[in-house]
């Protein structure tokens, strides 16, 4: 299973932190920390998308997570941003490549051209189109028309509440419009 | 701060707007007011501060619209690390909201927090089986999105009593009209039947019915989930492999074919039967397809799930085949996963992949140089007598800090020019490991020519101290050692270099394991030491030395001593007497150590050299007695001879060792004491006594030897008791020693051997605990063991160079099966440097499935208990009294209850059952619509 997703950018500024397996919040950073470290060293031109194991997930002593239980970072780097995949042996390390490729793809989607400011600012559109891709660690969609359309599909119900609502002033209906026809994009920009 | 939240007249308009507006905007100022700050980390602290202060404000507001805004900032602050933990109960209400985008909110942060705390789990139990059946509400369509918020925001946070009270739930909405539901509800199950295995084993079919599901999504996901619980249990899932079989024929989506490969994997390591089947299944898919990726899983579905027998040439051949392709790509993400199963193939058998050697060494020029440190692992199958040298010559020249990878090597873009990388130092420590692990592999049988090696071993000294690793010093030491003991023919050659390694200032420094067992060699071997007195000159001059090298530095100069001046030629007596000056003096300069073991030894040598002094004076033209007899027959009586690890424990158990006879009878002693006292009557006889003892006792002769340094155990008999302890148990030894250990733990001038020292364990001498020793004791002489097999055959002969002969461990026979098994275990534990990780984050699923017996009967739910602590047993009656349980049970949206639990946070798990009883009087039911919340 996936049991993590961090997104953060050249600078180790945080973008996205998702745990799917429970971790404390200090061992987190700590993660964080060290996998950038590990990140910020490597030349993707030419390096490989496999990270060592950061020293805080190597396990004493116990061989659970020796060779063949092992936790594998996999992290793919867009531009400024690192995204990195924690996952065990049960996720094949192609297809998990293949699916950061997805999420990538479908957040170009919901914000033509992304770029780090637009996920700076939406970070609530990032979650929301990560839990359309994995739900508690396991892969649920793979097809971005379909992740799209899901996320779509939430954010029109938030403006279907807003029309029956008590305030719908003029150009807050205009927005609201804007929002239900065309999804983030649009709506993002006209802010 | 104004940009976060003003309180303006229009600020508190837009507060009543419509949801989605208004948080989008406030949360936006958070993070653009962190952006601002985002250089100065002072500033941005009290921004964050500020936002926290605001909204932990914004928390207890009575309008959803703020709670859920000041939720969602909280959500988003946890990311800079502030646990928002305390804020559970406000999520609950903001979860319960009836608006779809406040439940979007609240499920997102409880996601995030709800999984350490029970009771909110406990309070949030009955509102998220009523969004699971979220149906009649407003229009069908937000029943759907509803349910798919609180599906996802489920997923993280089940707990054994929540999954038990969720599962019907779930398994209803399997039979959904919508895949997105269906999807959904089987991806949440996976988390479900972790918890509570008993819902896999009652609705089995139920679930895997999904697998023929007319969505691809479900069936994918369904996969998924059995793939991932067949990890943790594969047996239950046998029964399906036909029905996986006929999937993995039919199927075209390439991302549930990986699944099937990898639920395979897991179904093959539990019914060796399927191999027969899925094999050549594979093999064909891996030709059909064109998807690496599909190819790749293939190759790592027959490896990783034990379908490749040692001698199944011809498969190993089409994934090698395969691989090789693999590795020779443009894609570095390729070459490393493929480097890996290759190795993995290699370890099947080494053989299939010694022919791929030139490969490897391309790979162990690869750009990548994580790509490198796979290929390393590679090296001990690819490597031969032939290119060993080739190879570790690669490996050294590494050892420059930047490497330059020439465009050749690049596979990608011909025409630029070298890449510069830079080595980290965790490779080079591999690579050292490496280097010493294939050159001792199989008793050196690949090295070509021991000079080269010795020079390679020194070189490796030399390059290795700044790494700055005790691992590789210990390794290195260890084969030093090794190699002298086991080449007898290489000594005198080796022996030398040794001795430039010790007295080289900056190794003393970094690396004071390699001085420890370079003194050691050169003590026991000190016979074939030319030079002795220029040695000792130099090494007395060493300042600095570490105790626990001072210790063995103590014993072999005395060695070297001997042996120089019994080495048949003729000596001036005032010579002598000068290097002996040098030797009290550094025996007087460590008389005063904090270091027991060293203080010991160095008083006692420094007296008997004292003694060695005066004998100087009275004669002129010969070496007194002293010198020529006693001092030889201290260290000389038996040749060491290497035998195998764990051989001495081996002999502690099968014990058939005279332990009652004593070393030196009473008789003896007293007839030895007479001769002593009329060869030397100046010399002190009670003195004298012990030092003759230590001559013929075997036990001490060998523990000044030095195998056996630092240890406790190691501690010379004492001087009065040289009989009482040999007649002694080793029950009674081994409680003397814990004895004598409690006492030097309590003594302040002793310091405490055990964590400062990395080799006790291995130096121990014989091993009471049954741990196996690694050192090659040289004890073995005195025990009287017949059935030692004495096996020092020669090698076979290289055709170039006379090849030197390397001894060969000696064991028991019996015991061969055992004490190989424990250098398997050994030898994983020096592969496993960072054993010690104290901030070890565990990544581990916390499941119940692991050994779950699903032959046993079925139970109804309800009845079954998991070995709840007290304090879930309490909710639980609380549940019965205040809430309705049970699934059966019809609960209308509106008359829906949440129990809430007054605080005490005395939540330790230790409290009385009394305590608890007394804490469930202060719960209080509050209907959810009013919201005037205690806690």
């Amino acid at each position: 299973m996936i049991h993590s997703v961090l997104i953060f950018n050249k600078k180790a500024q945080p973008r996205l932190v998702k745990f799917y397996t429970p971790v404390e919040l200090p061992q987190q950073k700590l993660l964080i920390k060290q996998v950038y470290e590990l990140v910020s060293h490597r030349n993707s031109d030419f390096q490989s998308s496999f990270l060592t194991t950061p020293p805080s997930l190597l396990r004493s002593g116990s061989d659970d997570l020796g060779e063949d239980g092992g936790i594998q970072v996999i992290y793919k780097n867009y531009a400024t941003l690192y995204f990195t995949f924690i996952v065990d042996d049960q996720e094949s390390e192609l297809a998990i490549l293949d699916l950061i490729q997805t999420f990538v793809e479908s957040l170009d989607r919901c914000f033509t051209e992304v770029n780090e400011l637009d996920l700076i600012f939406n970070w609530q559109t990032l979650e929301s189109v990560l839990e359309e891709i994995i739900q508690g660690g396991m892969v649920i969609e793979t097809s971005v028309a379909r992740i799209v359309a899901a996320v779509d599909q939430l954010n029109r119900s938030a403006s279907t509440e807003g029309r029956t609502s008590r305030f719908s002033g003029a150009g807050l209906g205009n927005a609201l419009q804007a929002f239900a026809q065309t999804g983030f994009s649009t709506w993002a920009s006209s802010q | 701060m104004a940009s976060v939240y003003a309180p303006s007249a229009e600020d508190v308009v837009r507060r009543l707007r419509p949801f989605g507006m208004f948080f989008e905007t406030s949360l936006k100022d958070l993070i653009k007011s962190i952006r601002g700050a985002s250089d100065d980390p002072e500033q941005l602290q009290q921004v964050l501060g500020r936002a926290l202060a605001e909204c932990r404000e914004e928390v207890r507001s009575p309008d959803v619209e703020l709670k859920a805004n000041a939720v969602v900032k909280l959500a988003y602050l946890e990311m800079y690390g502030f646990d928002m933990a305390w804020a559970n109960f406000h999520i609950l209400e903001v979860m319960s909201s009836s608006k779809l985008q406040h439940k979007r909110i609240g499920y997102l942060a409880a996601s995030q927090s709800f999984y350490k705390d029970a009771d909110v789990l406990m309070l949030a139990t009955n509102l998220l089986k009523k969004d699971l059946r979220y149906e009649g509400r407003n229009d069908g369509r937000n029943d759907v999105l509803t349910m798919g918020v609180t599906l996802s925001g489920l997923s993280t946070m089940v707990t054994a009593p929540l999954a038990r009270d969720i599962c019907e739930d779930l398994f209803g909405m399997l039979s959904s009209s919508r895949p997105y539901i269906r999807k959904k509800a089987v991806a949440a199950l996976f988390k479900v039947f972790l918890q509570f295995p008993e819902a896999l084993r009652d609705h089995f079919d139920r679930f895997t019915a999904k697998l023929r599901d007319d969505d691809q999504s479900v069936v994918s996901a369904t996969v998924s989930v059995i793939c991932e619980l067949s990890k943790k249990n594969p047996r239950p899932f046998v029964v399906l492999s036909p029905l996986l079989y006929e999937m993995l024929l039919t199927i075209d989506n390439n991302w549930i074919i990986i699944r099937l490969l990898k639920l395979f994997t897991n179904l093959a390591q539990v019914e060796p039967k399927l191999r027969i089947k899925i094999l050549p299944k594979v093999l064909d898919l891996m030709e059909m397809t064109s998807a690496t990726s599909v190819i790749y899983e293939s190759i790592n579905c027959i490896v990783r799930g034990h379908m490749l027998d040692k001698d199944d040439d011809e498969a190993a051949a089409i994934c090698l085949q395969e691989l090789n392709k693999f590795c020779n790509s443009n894609d570095p993400n390729l070459r490393y996963i493929s480097v890996i199963l290759f190795y993995k193939v290699g370890k099947i058998n080494p053989h299939f992949i010694a022919k791929f050697d030139t490969l490897v060494i391309r790979l162990l020029k690869d750009v990548d140089v994580s790509i490198r440190s796979r290929a390393l692992e590679l090296l001990e199958g690819a490597t031969d007598e032939d290119n060993l040298a080739s190879v570790v010559q690669i490996l050294i020249q590494q050892f420059a800090d930047k490497d330059v990878v020439s465009a050749s090597n690049l596979f990608q873009q011909a025409g630029k020019a070298g890449v510069e990388i830079e080595i980290p130092v965790s490779y080079k420590v591999k690579m050292v490991s490496v280097i010493l692990k294939i050159c001792s592999s199989n008793n050196y049988a690949k090295i070509p020519d021991f000079d080269w090696f010795i020079a390679v071993l020194s070189d490796l000294c030399v390059v290795s101290q700044d790494l700055n690793n005790s691992t590789i010093g210990n390794q290195l030491a260890d084969e030093i050692r090794n190699v002298m003991v086991k080449v007898p023919d290489l000594r005198s050659k080796f022996i030398d270099t040794i001795v430039n390694l010790v007295l080289n200032p900056d190794l003393t420094q970094q690396m004071p394991m390699i001085l420890r067992e370079g003194y050691w060699c050169i003590g026991e071997y000190s016979s074939v030491l030319r030079n002795g007195d220029e040695f000792i000159k130099k090494s007395v001059k060493q300042h600095r030395v570490q105790p626990q090298v001072s210790q063995i530095m103590t014993q072999a100069l005395i060695k070297v001593f001997s042996s120089w001046c019994n080495d048949g030629t003729d000596k001036p007596i005032p010579y002598v007497k000068e290097i002996l000056g040098e030797l009290i003096g550094f025996y007087e300069s460590l008389s005063t150590s904090h270091w027991f073991e060293v203080q010991e030894r160095s008083v006692e040598f420094l007296e008997f050299c004292k003694l060695c002094d005066e004998s100087l004076e009275s004669e002129d033209h010969e070496l007194p007695l002293l010198i020529t007899e006693v001092l030889p027959g201290f260290f000389n009586a038996y040749d060491l001879n290497p035998i195998m690890a764990g051989t001495q424990s081996k002999i502690q158990k099968s014990l058939a060792i005279d332990l009652e006879t004593p070393f030196l009878s009473s008789e003896e002693l007293e007839n030895l004491l007479r001769e002593d006292a009329s060869r030397q009557d100046e010399a002190d006889s009670g003195l004298e006594s012990d030092l003759e003892l230590d001559s013929v006792s075997d036990s001490d002769s060998d523990d000044d030897g030095g195998a056996v340094p630092l240890s406790e155990q190691s501690m010379p008999i004492s001087i009065s008791g040289g009989t009482e302890n040999s007649e002694m148990s080793p029950e009674d030894r081994h409680s003397l020693q814990a004895k004598r250990r409690q006492d030097r733990m309590d003594n302040p001038f002793y310091l405490d051997a055990g964590d400062e020292s990395p080799k006790t364990k291995d130096g121990m001498l014989i091993n009471f605990d049954g741990e196996e020793t690694h050192v090659e004791p040289k004890s073995i002489g005195k025990l009287d063991l017949s059935t030692v097999s004495s096996g020092s055959l020669s090698r076979k002969k290289n055709k170039k160079k006379k090849k030197a002969q390397v001894l060969i461990e000696e064991g028991l026979p019996d015991l061969i099966q055992d004490t190989q098994d424990n250098r398997g275990s050994l030898d994983k534990e020096l592969g496993n440097p960072s054993s010690v990780n104290s901030s070890a984050i565990n990544l581990k699923t916390q499941s119940k499935l692991d050994d779950f017996d699903f032959s046993s009967s079925q139970v109804s739910p309800g009845v079954t208990n998991f070995g709840e602590t007290d304090d879930s047993a309490d909710i639980e009656k609380l549940r019965a009294k205040f809430a309705s349980p049970s699934f059966g049970h019809d609960q209308s949206p509106d008359d829906e209850v949440i129990v809430v639990k007054k605080k005490s946070k005395s939540k330790s798990k230790s409290k009385s059952k009394t305590k608890a009883k007394s804490k469930s009087k202060n719960s209080k039911i509050i209907s959810e619509e009013t919201q005037n919340s205690q806690v």
